[in-house]
C-alpha cells in the first residue's frame, strides 16, 4: 500500500521493486587484525584487555579478540569505496540512487541493530552478504517527506559460519528548505492621503525627503497645507531636503504601545536644515543618546504596509 | 586483570557507572577513521554546515562503540556482548558532550544474559536510545 503522497508515482513501483532484493558476497579488505583493534580502542578511548595484545592471554579467551562493534568496520569499503577482488561489485545500497535521483538527498541514520555469534579474533576473514529488507510508505518526518529503508547485513568467517549480522535503518528525505519566519509584524497607522499630502508619501516611496514650497514666494512649509502662510499663494511646487538636519525636540513614547513600533519609541522634532520643521520617528536610536541641537540625518525605512517612514539617526561622529 | 561480574551480583534496575565523552572535531574524525568511515560529514566543516549541519558528528559505529564501552567495563573482561538495538535521536555533535547512563532491565541466571537499557545524552537532548544484551560468559561451542 502507498501512501497518497507517493500515489500513482511510476517510480514508486520501481523503489519497491529493491524490496526482498539480495547481493552477492564481499569481503573485507583486512582479515581481523591487532593493528586496526588497538586504533580502534584508542580512538573509543576504551581499555579493556581481551582487546590489548598484552593483555589478552590471561584472558578467559586465551587470545586477542576484536571488539563486538568492529564488525561492520571490517567490511566498510574505505575511502576509494571499492572493494577487494572476488567481491560482488553491484552497489548493495542502489535502491539509494532512485530515492536520490527523487530528490531524497537527506539521509540519515535512524535505527542499528547488530547481534554477534562469537567474538572475532585476529586472522578472522570476514564476508558479508547485503539485502533490502523493507521500504516504508513515504512519510512526513521533521526532516521532510521521506523513505525509511532497512538494509539487512549478514556477515561470515572464512569457513562461511555466520559470525553475526546487522539492520540498518536510513532515512532518505527531501529536505525542506527553512523559512525564516520573521514575526509578522502589523504595519504602522497608515496616513490618509489628501491632494496636500500625497507627495510627501509618494517621495518617501521614491527614496525622498520632499517639502512643500510656495511657487510664489518660495517660502518653504511643512506640514504641508493648501496655502502659503506667508503670502496666501495656492500655488506650490516642492524641493527634494538633504535629509540633514538638528534635533530640535523630542518625546519618548512609551504608552499607549503601537505593535508596528519597539519600545520606548523615541519620536522627534528634526529641523531641517532647510529651515522646516518635520516630525518623524526616531527607531533604533537609545533614547538616552539623544540630546536637543544634535546632528540628525534621515534614512528612509520600508515597513509593513504600503508607505515608508523617515526616520531620523544621529550623524556618527567622525 | 579486573574481576568480572558474577551473575548473581547483578539486580534488575541496577544502575551501570556512567560516563561522559567529550566530543570534539578532532575525536569526531578519529573515531570516524577508526571505524574506516570517510564520509564528509564527520570530517568536512564546510559541507557538513552546507547540508544544514552546525558542525561534524559522530558516526554510528562509534555511537555504538561507546555504547559496547559502558556495558563491557561494567561486565568485565569475561564478558560476550550479545545485541545491540539503537535508535538515533539528536546528533552528536563536536563542541557539545555525550552522557552515557545505563541499567539493568532483566536478567536470565539461566543463560547468564543481561538486558541493559542505555541513553546517551548531549546538551541537545537525547542522542541515543539503546538496549544491549550481554552474557558474563562467552558461550562455550566456539
Amino acid at each position: 500500500m502507498e501512501s497518497a503522497v507517493s500515489d500513482g508515482k511510476a517510480w514508486i513501483a520501481e523503489l519497491r521493486s529493491y524490496v526482498g532484493r539480495r547481493y552477492g558476497v564481499i569481503h573485507a579488505w583486512d582479515a581481523v587484525n591487532a593493528s586496526m583493534i588497538r586504533q580502534w580502542c584508542e580512538a573509543m578511548d576504551f581499555d579493556f584487555a581481551p582487546f590489548a595484545a598484552d593483555t589478552a592471554a590471561d584472558s578467559v579467551h586465551g587470545g586477542m579478540v576484536a571488539p563486538a562493534t568492529m564488525l561492520p568496520v571490517w567490511l566498510m569499503p574505505g575511502l576509494r569505496n571499492t572493494r577487494p577482488p572476488g567481491s560482488d561489485l553491484t552497489n548493495p545500497r542502489e535502491v539509494m540512487t532512485v530515492l536520490e535521483r527523487e530528490g531524497y538527498i537527506g539521509i540519515l541514520g535512524t535505527n542499528c541493530e547488530q547481534e554477534y555469534e562469537r567474538y572475532l579474533r585476529p586472522g578472522d576473514k570476514i564476508s558479508t552478504t547485503h539485502m533490502v529488507e523493507a521500504i516504508s510508505d513515504e512519510k512526513q518526518t521533521k526532516f521532510g517527506p521521506g523513505f525509511f529503508i532497512t538494509f539487512l547485513q549478514e556477515f561470515f568467517d572464512q569457513h562461511n559460519a555466520p559470525v553475526g549480522r546487522m539492520r540498518l535503518r536510513i532515512l532518505r528525505f527531501k529536505p525542506q528548505p527553512k523559512v525564516e519566519q520573521k514575526p509578522l509584524r502589523p504595519s504602522p497607522p497608515q496616513p490618509a492621503l489628501s491632494q496636500d499630502t500625497a507627495f510627501f508619501w509618494e517621495g518617501l516611496q521614491a527614496g525622498k525627503l520632499l517639502i512643500q514650497r510656495c511657487a510664489a514666494c518660495h517660502t518653504l512649509r511643512h506640514p504641508p497645507g493648501p496655502a502659503c502662510t506667508s503670502c496666501h499663494s495656492l500655488e506650490w511646487d516642492t524641493v527634494q531636503a538633504s535629509g540633514r538636519g538638528k534635533l530640535f525636540s523630542f518625546v519618548v513614547m512609551h504608552h499607549p504601545q503601537h505593535p508596528a513600533f519597539d519600545y520606548p519609541h523615541p519620536v522627534g522634532l528634526i529641523e531641517l536644515e532647510e529651515g522646516v520643521r518635520l516630525v518623524a520617528p526616531l527607531a533604533g536610536t537609545d533614547p538616552d543618546v539623544l540630546e536637543i541641537g544634535m546632528a540628525m540625518e534621515v534614512v528612509i525605512e520600508a515597513v509593513e504596509g504600503e508607505h515608508r517612514l523617515p526616520n531620523f539617526r544621529p550623524v556618527k561622529k567622525g | 586483570m579486573t574481576k568480572s561480574l558474577h551473575i548473581s551480583d547483578v539486580r534488575a534496575g541496577q544502575e551501570l557507572p556512567s560516563f561522559k565523552v567529550p566530543v570534539t572535531i578532532t575525536s569526531v574524525m578519529a573515531t570516524a577513521l577508526a571505524t574506516r568511515d570517510y564520509q564528509p560529514v564527520h570530517h568536512d566543516l564546510e559541507k557538513v554546515k552546507s547540508l544544514g549541519n552546525e558542525t561534524v558528528f559522530t558516526n554510528t559505529h562509534t555511537t555504538a562503540a561507546y555504547l559496547e564501552k559502558l556495558v563491557m567495563q561494567w561486565a568485565g573482561p569475561d564478558a560476550f556482548l550479545k545485541s545491540l538495538k539503537l535508535r538515533l535521536g539528536v546528533p552528536n555533535y563536536a563542541g557539545d558532550e555525550l552522557t552515557l547512563k545505563g541499567k539493568v532491565t532483566s536478567l536470565d541466571p539461566l543463560t547468564q544474559r543481561v538486558t541493559i537499557a542505555i541513553v546517551g545524552s548531549n546538551s541537545r537532548g537525547d542522542h541515543v536510545i539503546a538496549e544491549l544484551v550481554v552474557e558474563l560468559r562467552e558461550p562455550a561451542n566456539v
